[in-house]
């Protein structure tokens, strides 16, 4: 196991080291001169443009720059805003909380819709509530998230006035955002769920324990479904990440503070040093969970580790 | 042909492509079925609720929604196919040559692969769009070039099975030359794969460029565009939810229309694919 | 150990229906304390310190809280406040101030020359970063102390306007120990002398002002002296739109400013609302034309968009029942005159006439074109993340039929601002508070391009001379006249477009009495009272 583990964790190495380099690229992939580009509000006379190239470490050579950014991310140190002249690591971590818990909500929500919704349309099988539950499934995965938003915002927020429309903080505010974003990563799992399910409820060791007369219906259901939640836990790490990109237009279409407002509004701002952060930092997360995911999983299932 | 009869029987495909073809029809015919020129504003006929004037209502600034739905059914199903073709006709050629040479080239490409899908959904198109800057033909490049490592991936996986066959050894032995093997036992493995991808691609692909558009770094004034359009009905929710109502509903059936079809091919080319 | 027990997923759910049942409780109003009034503003102040602002958010909450010398009210009176008096010299460059004895600040430290001079020159300091304070104090040549309640403030030449903006919020006294002591919490604690205090400020949410119960005079705008009738106030930032009227409506706020034009139907058929629309003195809406740009250099293309764009659009979308028709760089309120009236009214025809003589043929794609070059113009305008300003997409639009190609170049602020700085596009759109028509110094003084607000990037010497002198007039029907020539000027050079008079937007649920509004439209709350 641990040998396992720990080549699962080496190899994952290589690929955080291509992350930087694939962001630390971003600044010379910008066409034109992304100084004079970031260097808005603060008038561009040729000794500040200069200066700003001094601090940003622009005239040394590539490979320098490219050292000194790895050891500056490994340390915590992502740069400075140009906007806001904070460092990097400060508005990240002031907007990290508000993110997450989006996310983590959201995942509450998916598979508590989810995975109940697909069970249904599995276990009563070709009747009406499978085709109904499926179509509701297929229907959630079409839509546009920032469209669901806009919707429950109309019937919530501004009819009802039950949830508020805008902002952050507390668990009010948490609601609309998660079930937004919660619903369309639902319809996913729904529709896993129940593929899954008919899949496992179809193997044989199944009709056997029904055959036996097993204990009836939960017996049978408690087993197929531990099975069934397999590929589900494996998508898992890749749900959460879809999640955490989705919280950016969530997020914005709620106007709750989070990386996604900072990322858009960096994009608007032509923050280089901010969006590179945001971006390397979303990344690293992404990469460590589905470590984190698989390592759990191997733990869980030892078919994983040896098979 | 087989094929088309049995996509014929399947029920979702078919809507699936209804749906679409309507879609094509009302994007080419965008220009004179609609009742307004799309950009035209009415100041005085703003905020108007549908009904025999203005179909699907005016907005704030007196503009026909109707027309400009049907224009932003145009713009959404370019942007979707040009994304979808940058994607397939760089990912497929990487994926297929990585797959078939195998060995270091193959290495090499999986770990920047590897790399590039470890930036989640839409966020590499994001980085794109960062540093090409806001605009509709870069957003569809960053949506292309964001979805070039899952079609590389996938595609070299086909390649991979399709390798291991035991037609393919024999032809080998037999003398047969790469190109040859390639295009009779490799390529079909690939296409359908692809194809059902492709599909489903081209949902995703308008969604995200209608998110990135309703952000503000896609489409721009005053282009009929349904993120733009959404976006910008946000502000009059109460009082005129048909602003953004009906693109959304125009997104939400196209995507819809793109994954009936695609699922529907997929069950009939092959429903073990794993995709 | 397997993954995914029953029980965990049943916890999952039952923890996801909590979550839903727990909001879908009806809103229990927030505990509040009892006489409280809990306002939403459109924007988040970038600072409370009212010298250091360059937004006139802060001077909504601010006009409870810090006092000025003098006073303006909506009558346009200069009365007494801080000073008891004041005599301006023969020379008219400094004003003799003499002051209350009996004031204090927040924190307890008395009003004086000391405090006033204190504040003056921290205002001018360099190395202090001030907001639109700095530019109200152009000539500053020093405050001198001559008894403990005397000040005499001095300029290096006659300067007019500074009496006005003596009773700007701009240059309201704060506690010099506070300014000394406070570092950064000046943005969120200003110490002042008015009948509220700030007690807290929470980012991107609130800030909370309580009543100052050591306050016992009579102010200004007042028939009764002592403290404020409320007890509390809120201040909350509400940016969407929607959003904040919706608090209105559902009583969760009991006044909002801004309410968007289109939801103000519903809230006057509403009678439980009432709204409130007072003009503010200051420059309207307004496009700012770049004249060093081609092909606006040419003054046929400026003035054929001036009669291109009819007012009566905006009037009718963006500024239904908020607005008026702009007539000059002054809004009405500063100065008004039926010449101004007459100078650019709508006609297409004209405009396109205009644009012919100056060389724009029509094109194939209905856009103008001059030896093979199209009329292109681009307009700077501030992304807010999704909608485009549809003030911006209106402008476009309205051009188009003339045969000009509008291309609205969205982005933040920063990069707007650099822009504008830069002279690098065909101009913004803008507004300015400004409580004198000195106003018109920083929009069109040469001294300005590169810097605020002189946008339309104009050097004309006769422009910078008429200014001069209205700086320095004293006399104010000679002041009157000269800035009714720089309007004049103004409108026939077009360096501008103006747009709309915007009307300042106050709605609240009318058990809200008591609201005054000062010569700026700003509320003030002093009187202010709330029946449930």
């Amino acid at each position: 196991m641990l040998t396992w583990s720990a080549r699962r964790i080496l190899a994952v190495v290589p690929v955080l080291f291509g992350v930087t380099l694939a962001v630390f690229s971003m600044l010379f992939l910008v066409p034109g001169d992304p100084v004079k580009i970031m260097l808005a509000e603060f008038v561009t006379n040729p000794d500040q443009v200069a200066q700003m190239r001094a601090q940003l470490h622009l005239d040394e050579p590539i490979l320098q720059q490219y050292a000194r950014f790895v050891t500056g991310a490994v340390r915590g140190d992502l740069g400075t805003s140009i906007r806001s002249r904070r460092p990097v690591t400060t508005e990240i971590g002031e907007n990290l909380a508000s993110t997450a818990q989006l996310a983590l909500a959201a995942m509450v929500v998916a598979v508590g819709l989810g995975v109940p919704l697909g069970l249904v349309a599995a276990l009563s099988r070709s009747s009406w509530l499978d085709v109904a539950s499926m179509a509701a499934a297929l229907l959630g995965v079409s839509m546009p998230s920032f469209w669901l938003g806009l919707l429950l915002i109309f019937v919530f927020s501004l009819h009802l006035a039950w949830f508020p429309a805008t902002g952050g903080g507390d668990l009010r505010h948490l609601v609309l955002p998660a079930i937004t974003l919660g619903m369309i990563a639902a319809a996913i799992i729904a529709r896993l769920t129940r593929s899954s399910m008919l899949e496992v409820l179809g193997q044989d060791y199944v009709r056997t324990a029904r055959a036996k007369g097993l204990g009836g219906f939960s017996v049978v259901v408690r087993h197929a479904l531990k099975n069934a939640l397999i590929p589900i836990i494996t998508i898992f790490g890749l749900q959460f990440g879809n999640l955490l990109a989705g919280a950016v237009i969530v997020e914005t279409v709620f106007s709750r503070p989070g990386l996604g407002r900072l990322i858009v509004g960096g994009i608007l701002n032509k923050d280089f040093p901010l969006v590179q952060g945001v971006v390397l930092f979303v990344a690293t997360a992404y990469v460590l969970i589905n470590l984190l995911v698989d390592v759990a999983y191997a733990y869980a299932d030892p078919r994983i580790r040896f098979g | 042909m087989d094929l088309a009869q049995r996509l014929a029987r399947h029920r979702g495909a078919l809507v699936g492509l209804v749906i679409l073809g309507g879609l094509a029809l009302m994007a080419v015919t965008a220009p004179w079925l609609s009742p307004r020129d799309p950009i035209r504003t009415a100041p005085r006929a703003a905020l108007q609720p549908p009904g025999s004037t203005y179909w699907l209502g005016s907005d704030q600034l007196g503009r026909d929604v109707a027309s400009r739905v049907l224009h932003g059914a145009r713009i959404s199903l370019t942007v979707g196919l040009i994304s979808v073709t940058i994607a397939v006709a760089l990912g497929a050629p990487i994926g297929l040559v990585a797959g078939f040479y195998g060995g270091r080239l193959d290495g090499f490409v999986m770990r920047v692969l590897d790399v590039l899908l470890a930036f989640p959904g839409i966020l590499l198109a994001l980085a794109i769009v960062s540093v090409l800057s806001p605009g509709l033909t870069n957003v569809m490049i960053a949506v292309g070039l964001s979805a070039v490592p899952a079609y590389a991936r996938l595609v070299r996986g086909s390649v991979l099975s399709a390798r291991e066959n035991l037609y393919v050894e024999a032809a080998r032995a037999l003398g047969s030359r790469d190109p040859s093997i390639l295009a009779r036992y490799i390529l079909p493995n690939v296409v359908a794969p692809l194809v059902v991808t492709a599909t489903l691609g081209l949902g995703t692909a308008i969604l995200a460029s209608a998110a990135l558009s309703f952000l503000g770094l896609g489409s721009q004034p005053p282009q009929a565009e349904w993120g733009r359009m959404l976006a910008e009905g946000r502000d009059y929710l109460r009082e005129a939810w048909w602003i953004s109502t009906f693109p959304g509903l125009g997104i939400m059936l196209t995507v819809l229309g793109m994954n009936l079809l695609g699922d529907g091919l997929r069950d009939v080319l092959d429903p073990r694919l794993k995709v | 150990m397997r993954p995914f027990r029953s029980s965990t997923w049943l916890v999952v759910v039952s923890a996801l229906a909590l979550l839903v049942l727990g909001g879908s409780l009806p809103r229990l109003a927030r505990a509040q304390a009892p006489n409280t009034l809990v306002l939403g503003l459109d924007q988040e102040p970038p600072t409370l310190d009212p010298h250091a602002s360059p937004s006139a958010v802060t001077y909504q909450i601010i006009a409870s809280v810090t006092e000025s010398l003098l006073y303006k009210g909506p009558d346009g009176k200069l009365v007494p406040w801080l000073a008891e008096s004041w005599t301006t010299s023969k020379d008219g460059r400094s004003v003799t101030f003499k002051l209350r004895r009996d004031v204090k600040f927040h924190d307890g430290t008395p009003f004086n020359a000391d405090a006033v001079k204190f504040n003056f020159d921290r205002i001018v300091d360099p190395k202090f970063k001030a907001g639109g304070a700095r530019a109200q104090l152009s000539g500053y040549a020093g405050a001198k102390v001559l008894d403990e309640f005397s000040v005499q403030v001095s300029f290096e030449t006659p300067y007019a306007p500074f009496l006005t903006y003596a009773a700007a919020g701009t240059l309201s006294i704060v506690s010099p120990k506070a300014v000394r002591e406070s570092g950064d919490q000046v943005h969120t604690r200003p110490v002042g002398t008015g009948q509220f205090t700030i007690k807290d400020y929470v980012a991107k949410d609130h800030t909370t002002m309580v009543r100052n119960a050591a306050y016992t005079r009579k102010a200004p705008w007042s028939d009764r002296s002592g403290p404020a009738q409320l007890e509390t106030v809120v201040w909350k930032f509400i940016p969407e739109a929607g959003t904040r009227v919706t608090t209105l409506e559902s009583g969760e706020t009991q006044g909002v400013y801004n309410a968007p034009a289109q939801s103000l139907p519903r809230l006057e058929k509403n009678t439980a609302v009432r709204i409130d629309k007072a003009p503010w003195p200051g420059v309207p809406r307004i496009w700012l034309l770049n004249v060093t740009r081609p092909p606006m250099d040419d003054v046929r293309v400026r003035r054929a968009i001036n009669y291109a764009i009819d007012r009566e659009a905006f009037l009718a979308t963006v500024y239904k029942g908020t607005g008026l028709k702009a007539i000059s760089p002054l809004t009405a309120l500063m100065l008004d005159d039926p010449s101004l009236k007459a100078a650019y009214p709508f006609d297409a025809v004209k405009a396109k006439a205009l644009l012919g003589e100056a060389g724009w043929q029509p094109g194939g794609d209905g856009i103008r074109t001059r030896g093979g070059q199209r009329l292109e113009i681009v307009l700077n305008a501030i992304e807010y993340g999704g909608g485009t300003d549809p003030t911006a997409q209106l402008i476009q639009s309205l051009l188009h039929e003339v045969g000009i190609d509008v291309k609205i170049k969205a982005q933040a602020r920063p990069p707007w601002y650099e822009d504008n700085y830069r002279c690098a596009t065909h101009g913004p759109v803008m507004f300015l508070r400004a409580t004198d028509p000195d106003g018109v110094f920083f929009l069109f003084h040469s001294s300005l391009v590169g810097g605020n607000f002189n946008w339309s990037c104009v050097k004309n010497p006769k422009l910078d001379a008429l200014i001069e002198q209205g700086r320095r007039e004293a006399d104010q029907g000679k002041r009157r006249a000269i800035y009714l020539s720089i309007a004049q000027l103004a409108l026939d050079e077009a360096l501008t477009v103006p747009l709309v008079d915007e009307l300042s937007v106050w709605a609240f649920r009318s058990g809200v009495q008591g609201v005054k509004y000062n010569f700026n439209a700003y509320p003030i709350l002093g009187d202010a009272t709330l029946r449930k």
